[in-house]
């Protein structure tokens, strides 16, 4: 006959309870890495919104220089904070290899587009900034890059301030050679800078009649 | 002993199982807590985009504008009651292009109809202004206006209401003219402005001080003529016609004031020519008469549009110069079975032995005294011989109607001297197109503002 002594309840309940948060604690990290990547992902889906909310870039005009090969795009950033311009494309150019996609120094198919601003009638060349690209399939996607390897993990933006912050308006001349009597329609991305990572925030377009 | 250890391991398990749920509450808390937090910022969001989209939407709505290139001339009409501020002007004629930037500030446009210059005393454009083919301005709020040239602006002028038009795109150079043997007259609730032009619009009503053809009290008349061909003469008795007129006339030409006979609790008004004078543009709209002849003092409904206002009446078969007529108008939006449920009831009466006239309007319980209109032929004595009687009815303030809607009219009159007899019409289905958006147009065209 086995003579068991019986465990004290305090004991056995503090063992209990350590049990159960034990395994709550593990489901609870399982659920919360998910949690935390779902939210990491929302947060930036809310920054990106919030940004796209507020911002308001208008393309005053767009017009084609035949005689230089220039599209050339009147910009004013009428929101209150900078917007930070990305890729533009010009969708009815693609024929093999991304002739449609312009980029600042042509960082991404060698493809490029300079951004000029003008006060008091006088241009002057700002220089882009690069950022690490998140988001790598929101830009194969948005863009119609079908490979990943097309593109680096850096891009460069350029930095359009608020009308009221510079006095003037940004002149964006993209390097293109249309033909006469066409229509192209034409696709301005912007930025959002998250966690120090660029994503796709707003799709602007216009059309251009030659 | 046994039952005492059990009920201390159930409570043991009890207060574990309340810990543990605590500790996992406290951990999943601040989860749940910045969910519900992303919730709350995603609806703020939208709302603040479509906020500005409305506002920007509104923007567009309210600034009508157009380009004059012959003289360089942006006119912008601001209905927005506020100040818009302009921030950047691009120009381009094809080949060349400009783009002014203007301080916040420095260029706003004001309510009302503003004109503005694109040269270097305005805008600072200094592309030839007749050939620049695109324009656009620019506000602070971000919206882009692009004026279409002023001369499309004037050919899209819609008659809509009139029944008669003569403007400068039927006669180029707006050539129609006055035969110097007769004279332009009007009578009734007519508005004259002038400026380098003169414009007279308004609802018309016979005057007996002035007789035309066979004596009839003249609510218009008119001869028009191209060269040496004359058009046509018209001469108009009816109580409800509606006319727009532009003339280029000086003060010596013509004369104006007021002159009430025939309107009842509203101020009239008389034109005339004393010569030759231009027309640019004529605009006419006849009252509709609708028929109830027989037996019964009532002749015909008379109905038409006004300015943002309807005239109805009706004309009374062989009048007499004794007795007391009484009348009702019935307005409703839908037709109805039962003429009390109206939703608009207008009563008059004319008692021509006492002399004496009145109109009321009755809606949503509400009872307003009208302004009427009425044809008589004895300028000294006219009550007697009043024989069309029409009530000024506001319907987009009454009835809160619009242009396009339609209105479904009935007329009754009661006339008695020794016994009373009534007669009353079928009901009758009328648009209402009020011809606000017409005179307006003509006005802008000739004065801008």
């Amino acid at each position: 006959m086995v003579n068991r002594k019986s465990m004290s309840p305090v004991l056995s309940a503090i063992i209990l309870a350590a049990a159960i948060i034990a395994v709550g604690v593990i489901v609870l990290m399982w659920i919360s890495g998910h949690s935390s990547m779902v939210i990491r992902q929302s947060q930036i889906d809310l920054l990106r919104s919030e940004q796209a909310a507020k911002e308001n870039l208008v393309i005053v005009h767009v017009t084609y220089n035949a005689s230089q090969s220039k599209v050339i795009m009147y910009l004013l950033n009428m929101g209150y904070n900078k917007v930070f311009l990305g890729p533009i494309r010009i969708k009815e150019l693609r024929s093999t290899d991304y002739e449609d996609i312009f980029t600042p120094e042509g960082i991404w198919f060698g493809n490029n587009y300079t951004v000029k601003v003008v006060v008091n009638s006088t241009e002057s060349n700002p220089s882009p900034l690069t950022m690490n690209i998140g988001g790598l399939s929101e830009y194969l996607e948005n863009l119609e890059i079908r490979d990943p390897s097309a593109i680096t993990d850096e891009i460069n933006a350029y930095i359009l301030e608020p009308y009221n912050e510079i006095n003037g308006y940004y002149k964006v001349e993209i390097s293109a050679t249309l033909d006469q009597d066409s229509t192209y329609s034409i696709e301005v991305w912007t930025i959002v800078n998250i966690y120090n990572k660029a994503y796709l925030c707003k799709l602007y377009t216009a059309q251009l009649t030659t | 002993m046994i039952k005492k250890t059990r009920l201390r391991k159930g409570l043991a398990g009890l207060v574990a199982g309340l810990i543990a749920a605590i500790a996992l509450l406290v951990i999943a808390l601040p989860v749940m807590m910045q969910y519900q937090q992303h919730i709350t910022e995603s609806y703020q969001i939208e709302e603040y985009a479509t906020m500005l989209k409305e506002q920007k939407e509104i923007e567009e709505k309210g600034l009508a504008s157009c380009y004059d290139p012959e003289n360089g001339v942006i006119s912008i009409n601001n209905t927005l009651g506020e100040n818009i501020t302009i921030v950047l002007v691009y120009a381009s004629d094809g080949e060349h292009e400009e783009v002014k930037y203007f301080q916040p500030g420095t260029l706003k446009i004001a309510p009302g109809i503003n004109r503005i210059s694109i040269a270097e005393d305005g805008l600072g454009i200094t592309l030839d202004s007749r050939k620049i083919k695109t324009l656009k301005l620019v506000t602070s709020r971000g919206t882009i206006i692009q004026p279409p040239y002023c001369s499309k602006t004037a050919m899209v002028i819609k008659w809509l209401g009139f029944n008669m038009v003569l403007g400068e795109e039927q006669i180029p150079g707006g050539l129609a003219a006055v035969n110097p043997s007769g004279e332009i007259f009007a009578h009734g609730l007519i508005r004259k402005i002038n400026n380098t032009y003169v414009f007279i619009n308004g609802t018309l009503v016979p005057d007996p001080e002035s007789t035309g053809s066979g004596g009839i009290p003249l609510a218009f008349s008119i001869n028009l003529k191209i060269g040496t061909s004359t058009l046509f003469t018209i001469e108009r008795d009816d109580v409800g016609d509606y006319l727009l007129i532009v003339i280029n006339s000086t003060s010596d030409d013509y004369t104006y004031s007021q002159s009430n006979i025939g309107c009842y609790n509203i101020d009239c008004c008389t034109f005339k020519s004393k010569s030759e004078v231009t027309v640019h543009v004529f605009g006419y709209s006849y009252v509709s008469k609708f028929d109830d002849s027989g037996d019964g003092p009532l002749k015909y409904t008379l109905i038409n549009n006004g300015y943002d206002y309807m005239i109805i009446g009706v004309e009374f078969e062989d009048s007499k110069k004794t007795g007391i007529y009484n009348g009702t108008i019935y307005v409703s939006k839908i037709k109805v079975s039962d003429v009390s449920e109206s939703d608009l009831i207008a009563k008059f009466f004319v008692d021509k032995t006492g002399r004496t006239i009145n109109a009321t309007l009755y809606v949503n319980g509400n009872t307003i005294n009208a302004a009427a209109f009425y044809r008589t032929d004895d300028k000294n004595n006219p009550i007697p011989s009043i024989n069309q009687f029409a009530i000024y009815v506001p319907v987009e303030d009454l009835l809160n109607i619009s242009s396009g809607d339609s209105l479904w009219i009935k007329t009754a009159v009661t006339y008695c001297s020794n016994e009373c007899l009534t007669d009353d019409s079928e009901w009758i289905s009328f648009i209402y197109n009020p011809l606000k958006p017409v005179v307006d147009s003509v006005y802008t065209k000739y004065f801008g503002s």
